[in-house]
């Protein structure tokens, strides 16, 4: 009974649309509407108003549309009156509504156009209904002769294993929650390319609202100019984003790419010279005027997308400058010891592609790169990919190593898909990540947004976490009680990035005012000074990103200040981690003093350690600086053995330490040295930690 | 239960056929007192009359001090009345004046064991073995013990030897399927309990572990079959029930899997492990507060179920309580579930 009744059914529908369409197309012409003509005037106007904005193309697509509409409500089964509404949404935000019009354009006439199978085909894909799209694109491409085919089979091609690929993405989707960000980031109009910076207290973004600097809109498709806004996260809420207006933004476009691990130096769009990038460094309160990188990095051509690496000395970016790969492909270039960008290096094939690579950026761990490609494995159109710089396992002596993604000692990882629902069958492009890797920032034209491309945060769940069932068995016949069965927890890999976020206040110790003080990162065991960063002059703020594997000997540095020294020796494997640490800067006043966290000594022994030597020659060049400087160095342990044993190794090692500077030229008179033993503890002995913290070498200023 | 209470039952008749010792024949000059009231005591003891037959062996053992037989089955109706100190001290008695009366070593290892002294009782199968080593029932016990020690090889030699002296030995076989499989050795323990299916077909239990090693072997269809054989043996059976369960969620049909938890609840209302489960059914129906519910009474009933934590979290996160989820994986992770500490690490 039931399948009679859906074969009824099926004649019933079947039966109308037949008769919807059987009607064979109807021309617009006056012969066809002799009772309307006043309407059928109306309606020609628009269509010929339609014509002239469609042949324009571009963002002329979408004005074609209110012309095109009208002219259909007059007459809706003119075949290529529905394939141009089709063709318009296609390019519009709607893409999907294309969809409707280009089946009735084929259906009302197989021959509207010879191209509206392929249109349908990318309609269909746009809306994620591969197998359709499939279907359509092999209409198309058995349509075409084959001097076309030769011309289009690539293209077609690319088509049909991108929605292959689509199947399979859609069918084991990422893990995430997609959140749109509110009304104090989004509005009615697109917001895109949010960039957030290491440790998401700050969010800028680009929009093309009514409040742009200059309130002008693109004549090419009259939208609002770019702008750049900022949102500050205050205390887990983000707040109404603003516009820093002038000079960071111009009356034209203005458009987010990059930033810092410590949201302190913004890279800009502008579209002058082809598109260039520019810099925007936040001192004190105020944005400095954005400044253009230098011509090295900046070509007559398109430079687009750009990202600093964690040391802010490494840059990556985008231009479609001749000798890539294709298309725009992806750079890198680092500072040399003078501070000027070396000649950019093409990150090579295996991340750059024969078609457009985009929206570059680098993670603040310094090897996990996130960009866009229309190549690679994509499901249509940007997606975006990842791909990790991984050094080899033996770094052969005096080769520069992978740091920040360097080109010897290393390779890039194939590039993956970060996969569906993020990247989408239409553009992906502009993906930025926390250092903690739980969230990212996208922005998407999705429904249920307020209007435009909005920006969404994304909760990253990872892989799936799998529930685990328990069971009991019967196992022994003679034993009543059953007996659970063991489980074997099924491995579950979570990537926990590699890399410490260290971050704080730097304030004068006495009066608690913020500092503008440099952070110098060096890695000990090289003697080398990886990178320096300045703390924010009106908050004394800081950030710096401390990938894992490096030994990190860190001097805090301040006009008038003694240096501040901290140590962090981060194993490669150590995952995520984020430390909060406060800094009190001492004035260069006699009585004061600081531990030298980065001098490091044989177990048991006086022996000063290679580690040692960046401490070292710091205190040599404070001594060197303030001639009239006189200083104590004294040795401090724990507790463990006898006060006597104690007592001499301290003094011997607080000697070495003399004997170094005395050799580098300080006058002997200016140095005294002292063992302690464990007589000024500065922490507890009775933990590892406490201990670790007691055994020291300090100095203090005994005369100015 | 019901089928619980069975096998009970066949073990006991199996323990009782080895231990009474045949009636002594009243012979000749003396008036044969004792042997007469040892001969009413077993009369008693065959028909489960134990109190009846406790005295009369008290009766005996006071006229005739060195009747070893009347010590042993006293021994043994001890044991049916659950005096198990009792009952070792008559099998000591036994053994005292007939040292090589291996049913008196074995029977004294029953209760050593009744008593939770597994040592001892695998220490008196070892005797029993030594004073015959035709004795099926010893090595199947020591077997056992081994089992529980979880020395499954030694388990295994003695499930063997129970199976050589006794062919159709269907405990053995399915007990040394079970050594077989803690060895992971699946094949093998699915030969076992299969033969012991066909030696005897009414056994749920067996039925129900040839379901369990299938499922360990991935052969998910395979296992729903015999786990609905072993409900249909015994349909109050709730372990198959619940192992019924975790097989429909590898099969994917979630629903079919919360009907058999259901059912696993139905019979066992304190049942844990089927709360968790049926709270990783409707977690995969993303069912996630169904689930949440379940879990808690999972966790209500077992305050130390690790992996009902482990579970609780994972949905939580889907219901969007980090700190919650962070929470549990927390706890379990210290009960010992390894991926619970993993995934504590992104905890914020």
């Amino acid at each position: 009974m039931r399948s009679f009744i859906s074969c009824f059914t099926f004649l019933l529908i079947t039966g109308i649309t037949t008769n919807l369409f059987s009607q064979t197309n109807v021309e617009f012409n006056k012969k066809n509407f002799p009772d309307k003509k006043d309407q059928y005037k109306d309606a020609l106007k628009e269509l010929e108003q339609g014509d002239e904005l469609y042949i324009l193309g571009g963002g002329n697509y979408t004005l074609a549309l209110d012309h095109y509409l009208k002219a259909q409500d007059f007459n809706p089964v003119n075949a290529l009156l529905n394939y141009k509404i089709g063709k318009c949404y296609l390019n519009s935000y709607d893409k999907v509504k294309s969809i409707t019009y280009l089946e009735n354009a084929i259906k009302i006439d197989p021959k509207v156009s010879i191209d509206a199978h392929y249109l349908l085909g990318q309609a269909y894909q746009l809306n994620i209904e591969f197998d359709k799209a499939i279907a359509e694109y092999k209409i198309f491409k058995n349509s075409l002769i084959p001097k076309d085919l030769a011309k289009y089979s690539k293209e077609i091609d690319k088509k049909l294993t991108e929605s292959n690929t689509g199947i399979e993405l859609v069918k084991k989707p990422t893990r995430v929650f997609i959140d749109n960000m509110g009304t104090n980031i989004n509005t009615i109009y697109p917001e895109y390319s949010p960039i957030i910076n290491a440790d998401e207290s700050v969010l800028f973004f680009t929009s093309r609202r009514e409040n742009t600097t200059g309130g002008e809109k693109d004549p090419t498709d009259f939208k609002y100019y770019e702008d750049i806004y900022i949102s500050y996260n205050l205390g887990g809420t983000w707040n109404s984003a603003s516009n820093p207006g002038k000079p960071m933004n111009t009356d034209i476009h203005d458009a987010t790419v990059g930033l810092s691990p410590d949201g302190q130096t913004l890279l800009i769009y502008r579209g002058d010279n082809g598109g260039d990038i520019y810099e925007c460094k936040l001192k004190g309160k105020e944005w400095s005027k954005p400044e253009k990188l230098p011509k090295s990095i900046n070509t007559d051509y398109h430079e687009s997308g750009a990202s600093f690496g964690p040391d802010g000395r490494t840059l990556y970016f985008v231009s479609d400058k001749p000798g890539g790969y294709g298309g725009h492909d992806i750079y890198m270039t680092k500072k040399n010891a003078k501070d000027k960008w070396t000649e950019p290096v093409n990150l090579g094939p295996v991340i750059n592609t024969e078609y457009d690579e985009e929206g570059v950026f680098m993670h603040p761990d310094g090897k996990t790169l996130y960009f866009s490609s229309k190549g690679h494995k994509t499901m249509g159109g940007y997606d975006i990919f990842k791909s990790v710089y991984e050094n080899l396992p033996t770094l052969p002596t005096g080769q520069a190593g992978g740091q920040a993604g360097g080109q010897a000692g290393g390779k890039w990882s194939e590039p993956e898909n970060i996969g569906y629902p993020i990247n989408t069958p239409d553009d992906d492009v502009f993906f930025s990540i926390s250092a903690s890797g739980l969230h990212g920032y996208y922005s998407s034209a999705m429904a249920g947004g307020f209007g435009g491309q909005d920006i969404y945060l994304l909760t990253l769940l990872g892989p799936e976490k799998p529930v685990i069932s328990n069971n009991e068995d019967n196992l022994l016949a003679s034993l009543t009680k059953p007996v659970s069965e063991t489980v074997i927890e099924p491995t579950v890999e979570i990537k926990s990035n590699q890399l410490t976020l260290l971050k704080g206040t730097i304030v004068d110790d006495i009066t608690s005012v913020p500092l503008m003080a440099t952070i110098e990162l060096t890695d000990n065991s090289k003697n080398e000074i990886i990178a320096s960063f300045e703390s924010n002059s009106a908050t004394g703020k800081y950030l710096v990103s401390l990938p894992s594997g490096v030994n990190y000997g860190i001097a805090v540095k301040a006009e008038g200040y003694l240096f501040h020294s901290e140590n962090f020796d981060i194993p490669a494997s150590t995952g995520f981690n984020e430390i909060t640490k406060d800094i009190r800067m001492k004035k260069i006043e006699v009585g004061n003093k600081i531990v030298l966290n980065n001098i490091f000594f044989d177990f048991d022994k006086a022996t000063l350690r290679p580690e040692s030597a960046a401490e070292l020659d710091r205190l040599t060049k404070l001594l060197t600086d303030m001639p009239s400087l006189k200083i104590e160095i004294s040795g401090h342990t724990d507790n463990v053995g006898s006060a006597a044993y104690n007592k001499t190794l301290s003094e011997s090692r607080a000697k070495s330490v003399v004997d170094y500077l005395v050799k580098n030229g300080i006058d002997k008179s200016r140095l005294t040295y002292a063992g302690y033993g464990f007589d000024q503890p500065i922490a507890s002995n009775s933990t590892d930690e406490g201990r670790q913290q007691n055994r020291r070498t300090e100095f203090k200023v005994t005369s100015k | 239960m019901k089928k619980a209470l069975l096998l009970l039952v066949l073990l006991l008749f199996v323990v009782i056929s080895s231990r009474a010792q045949d009636t002594v024949v009243a012979k000749g000059v003396d008036d044969q007192k004792a042997e007469k009231l040892y001969n009413e005591g077993i009369k008693f003891y065959d028909n489960k009359e134990y109190s009846s037959a406790l005295a009369k062996f008290n009766e005996a053992i006071t006229l005739k001090p060195e009747f070893e037989k009347a010590y042993y089955n006293r021994g043994s109706v001890k044991y049916e009345l659950k005096d198990y100190s009792g009952a070792i001290a008559d099998f000591d008695k036994s053994i005292e004046e007939n040292a090589s009366n291996d049913k008196a070593f074995f029977s004294r290892g029953q209760a050593k064991y009744a008593l939770g002294n597994k040592t001892a009782a695998l220490e008196d199968y070892t005797k029993a073995i030594a004073a015959n080593a035709y004795y099926p029932q010893a090595y199947y016990y020591r077997g056992g013990i081994y089992f529980e020690n979880a020395e499954y090889q030694k388990a295994i030699n003695d499930f063997t030897k129970a199976i050589n002296l006794k062919s159709d030995y269907a405990y053995a076989y399915n007990d040394r399927g079970s050594a077989k499989k803690m060895l992971e050795n699946y094949k093998g323990a699915l030969e076992d309990y299969v033969t012991a299916a066909k030696l005897d077909t009414r056994l749920a239990f067996v039925f129900n572990n040839i379901g369990s090693v299938k499922k360990k072997m991935e052969d998910y269809k395979g296992a729903l079959e015999d786990y609905t054989t072993a409900l249909k043996i015994d349909p109050d059976y709730y372990i198959a029930f619940n192992n019924r369960g975790t097989v429909k969620i590898e099969l994917e049909d979630y629903a079919g899997a919360i009907e058999d938890f259901n059912q696993t609840i139905k019979l066992k209302s304190d049942y844990a492990y089927a709360y968790n489960n049926r709270g990783n059914a409707k977690y995969k129906l993303k069912d996630y507060s169904g689930a949440l519910a379940d879990y808690n009474q999972s966790i209500k009933l077992n305050a130390n179920y690790g992996y009902a934590y482990l579970n609780r979290g994972i949905t939580k996160e889907m219901l969007r309580d980090a700190k919650g989820a962070c929470e549990d994986w927390k706890k379990a992770a210290t009960l010992g579930v390894g991926n619970a500490e993993t995934y504590s690490k992104s905890c914020q």
